[in-house]
């Protein structure tokens, strides 16, 4: 419960930074810095590899305002834009990304898993990964 | 040789005696065997029935458990198999820091509502997520257990008290990425909620592969399975077994039904037939008895009616016959035999009663013949009786010989003072000469009846005859007494009155006389006893009154009153009391008053001659036919067998002290029978007095 509550502080922390940074693996380099279309694309499962490397995007579940600001500002998509979106590619076999609860969590899985990317509080971030992308917040 | 025993002699003699019985026998033989045949082979029908419909019922039971049983195991393998490859499971990655597999795993214990854990292990063994939190980050001993089981390909194994279902955890997004094991814990008691527990019903599960568990031990013991599945039935149970498919290989579900419940049915049903079967029994028993009974008893009617004729021989008696079958055609055969003897019996005594009748006949016949007083009347008689008797015959008479040819009755006759016998006559017999010896021998005994009568009327004759010559003789022979004796007592009692006889004479000459009057009135009696027999009195019938009779008795008495004095013996007249309705005063007889006073002096002269002392009542009644005097004495009286001898000629019972001929009575009897009346005598004894009646018959 304590966990929870630290989990909380830092969520409301990080919002009152107002800045979402998405983060990778140290495994899984880029060669170019990534860009917010390129972002996009891995979090729309459009792109699914780094080279071998199997990507796996990750979101926070789906009541959280920082996952709301990240397809906002990133994917510059509704949510019923969204729904549509996933529910066509649900017939083509792409499913959405995972859905962690928590920031620690994401943080968590993008340190175990190499194709791991996810979008946490720039607060939150620690040297465990690579910030791949900052996203500019829209006032 | 064997001998039956006694019942068994009774019963075959009563089989053998009784036509009923036989029949009976049979009837209940032909109706009970099919039925007991067809009531045991329905009973053996159904009781395999039953038996098969009980088994098939219990198999579908022990089926049902078998498959729930199944299927609850399935359900616990696709429900491990489903979680384990849930997306969710990428959490066993972060080590589920957001407690999100940990929450579904208690959500779905919750929901499953079965004593189950489940828990998610990580590859170094512990325990990351849990249905229960107190799992938590615990080592997972039995690693080593579950790549056992994995190596073998299976997905399950079994603790003490459970079995643990597993299924490998891979990550969603890289199915090659191992992220541990979901596994799923439960307790085997739990699968008691699909065993039954009921009184007569129970069913239980037994692993028979593992021979560790103590209970499990006991329970193999007991039971015997063999095969997928199969039944058997103990003293007290019924056991049906089915094996179960799936996780629980070689375990079994077993199923136990107490036999009084699971054969209840089959109770009753055998507990209907026997009930069945006793009322059938009844009902073949009864309705053979009433079969037999209708069979029989046109015979036992038969039997009655018989038995009926036997005692009381009345063979007016009939059998109704009327069915037309064999014991119908005895009923009439049996009425026409009955009938038949009663004809021949009817016609035997009629026969009888014929021959009874020419018996009287011929008795009548002998009768008449020996009534005859002359020979040709004899004849003459037997002529017209025969006549009578053989109408198709004609008979007639000759004194001379009869015709050769014809067919005679010869007839002789005895003299008597030569003892031989003269042809006397011949009855000829008009018709055919016959040779029925019977015949002949009836004529033959008409001839000897006809000869003994002549004989007899011959005799009769002659006796008569010799009779009248000693009465003449006697009569003649007192004729001639009497003069000379007259000579005697009036020569004697001049002597007495007129003659010059010394006194001592005089006795003598008295006694003389004496003597001669004596014997004077015993010839005077034989005199009237020889006129009575020769029929020569005189008899006088004249109507007399009662004053007539009253007259003449009273002038007896007088006459006779100086001799009772003589003796001092009071005689005395008395007639019945006037009201008595028998004297009336116009009582009259016809009768010779002459005689009748001889008769009553005769009695009253006897009775003072034999009465010393007393009294002599002369009594006169009457009834409505007869008048009578009765003559009562103190006297010496007589005895009753000696009563009948005294009025025979001659007889005196006491002689020596009483004078007299014995004629007396001999000639009362004889005078009041000539006048149609009669003398009785009758006394109570010897010493108690006697009683003379003249009986009169009254006009």
């Amino acid at each position: 419960m304590i966990r929870i509550l630290l989990i909380s502080a830092l969520f409301f922390l990080s919002l009152d930074a107002g800045e979402l940074v998405v983060i990778a693996n140290k495994a899984n380099i880029f060669k170019d810095r990534l860009s917010n279309q390129n972002i996009s694309r891995i979090y729309l499962k459009k792109k699914r590899y780094n080279g071998s490397l199997k990507l796996v995007a990750l979101n926070l579940s789906a009541s959280d305002p920082l996952r709301k600001e990240f397809e906002h500002s990133v994917l510059s998509m509704s949510d019923l834009q969204l729904a549509a979106y996933w529910a066509k590619q649900h017939y083509q076999g792409q499913r959405p990304p995972l859905s962690m609860m928590s920031a620690a969590s994401v943080l968590a899985f993008v340190r175990e898993v190499e194709g791991a990317i996810g979008y946490i509080p720039k607060a939150s971030v620690d040297d465990s990964v690579n910030i791949i992308y900052e996203v500019k917040t829209t006032p | 040789m064997i001998y039956p025993t006694g019942w068994l002699t009774s019963l075959r003699s009563r089989f053998n005696s009784s036509l009923k019985v036989k029949l009976l026998i049979a009837l209940f033989a032909i109706g009970f065997v099919p039925y007991l045949f067809i009531l045991l082979y329905t009973l053996n029908l159904g009781e395999a029935k039953i038996i098969q419909s009980i088994t098939q019922t219990q198999y579908a039971q022990v089926d049902k458990i078998k498959r729930d049983v199944e299927q609850q195991m399935t359900r616990l393998e696709n429900e491990v198999l489903f979680l384990s490859q849930l997306d969710l499971m990428d959490d066993m990655i972060v080590g589920d820091i957001d407690k999100r597999i940990s929450r579904l795993l208690t959500q779905k214990k919750r929901d499953m509502n079965l004593d189950l854990e489940l828990y998610c292990i990580d590859p170094v063994n512990r325990v990351i997520a849990s249905s229960s939190l107190e799992n938590l980050q615990q080592p997972f001993t039995d690693a080593q257990r579950v790549k056992e089981a994995e190596s073998q390909h299976h997905t399950y194994y079994f603790d003490n008290e459970t079995i643990n279902l597993f299924s490998p955890i891979h990550a969603s997004f890289e199915d090659q990425r191992f992220l541990g094991y979901l596994l799923l814990t439960y307790r085997l008691d739990d699968l008691n909620r699909f065993n039954l527990h009921q009184n007569s019903v129970r069913s239980i599960l037994v692993n028979a592969s593992d021979t560790s568990n103590a209970l499990q031990q006991q329970q193999m013991a007991v039971l015997k399975l063999d095969g997928d599945n199969g039944d058997y039935t103990t003293d007290e149970e019924m056991v049906l077994y089915k094996a179960v498919d799936g996780v629980l290989q070689g375990w079994y579900a077993v199923y136990m039904i107490k036999k009084s419940s699971a054969l209840a049915f089959l109770d009753d049903f055998i507990i209907f037939l026997g009930v069945m079967s006793v009322i059938g029994l009844l009902f073949i028993a009864l309705f053979s008895n009433w079969i037999s009974n209708q069979i029989v008893k046109p015979v036992v009617a038969l039997t009655t009616i018989a038995e009926k004729i036997v005692i009381t021989e009345d063979y007016s008696n009939e059998v109704a016959a009327t069915s037309a079958d064999e014991i119908g055609q005895l009923s009439r055969a049996f009425n026409t035999l009955v009938r038949q003897t009663d004809n021949a019996l009817g016609a035997l005594e009629e026969e009888n009663r014929l021959r009874l009748q020419r018996f009287v006949q011929l008795i009548g016949i002998f009768n008449r013949i020996i009534k005859t007083q002359s020979e040709e009347e004899c004849i003459e008689i037997t002529l017209s009786e025969l006549e009578k008797l053989i109408s198709e015959r004609s008979f007639s008479f000759t004194r001379r010989a009869a015709p050769p040819e014809m067919m005679a009755i010869a007839i002789f006759t005895r003299d008597y003072d030569t003892g031989e016998r003269h042809y006397y006559g011949a009855i000829t017999l008009g018709g055919e000469t016959s040779n029925d010896e019977y015949e002949l021998q009836f004529y033959a005994s008409i001839g000897t009846m006809i000869m003994l009568q002549l004989d007899q009327i011959g005799l009769v004759k002659r006796t008569r005859e010799v009779s009248k010559a000693k009465s003449v003789f006697i009569s003649h022979m007192s004729h001639e007494l009497r003069t000379p004796l007259h000579a005697i007592i009036t020569s004697s009692q001049y002597l007495i009155t007129y003659g010059t006889l010394a006194e001592e004479q005089l006795p003598v000459v008295a006694n003389v006389e004496n003597s001669a009057q004596h014997l004077l009135s015993m010839i005077n009696d034989i005199i009237d006893v020889a006129r009575l027999e020769a029929g020569k009195v005189p008899v006088a019938i004249v109507p007399l009154r009662l004053e007539n009779i009253e007259a003449m008795l009273l002038e007896v008495t007088t006459m006779l009153e100086p001799l009772a004095e003589e003796k001092e013996i009071i005689l005395t007249y008395r007639r019945e009391s006037s009201d008595d309705l028998m004297i009336e005063s116009d009582l009259m007889i016809e009768s010779d008053l002459k005689l009748l006073k001889q008769i009553l002096i005769n009695l009253l002269s006897n009775a003072i001659k034999f009465t010393t002392e007393g009294t002599i009542i002369l009594r006169l009644d009457a009834d409505d036919q007869t008048l009578k005097l009765h003559i009562c004495d103190t006297g010496i009286g007589i005895e009753a067998d000696d009563i009948t001898q005294v009025f025979n000629d001659f007889t005196q019972v006491r002689e020596g002290n009483q004078q007299g001929s014995g004629l007396g009575l001999s000639i009362s009897r004889k005078l009041a029978r000539l006048l149609g009346g009669d003398v009785t005598l009758s006394s109570e004894g010897a010493g108690k007095g006697a009683e003379a009646t003249v009986t009169l018959r009254r006009v």
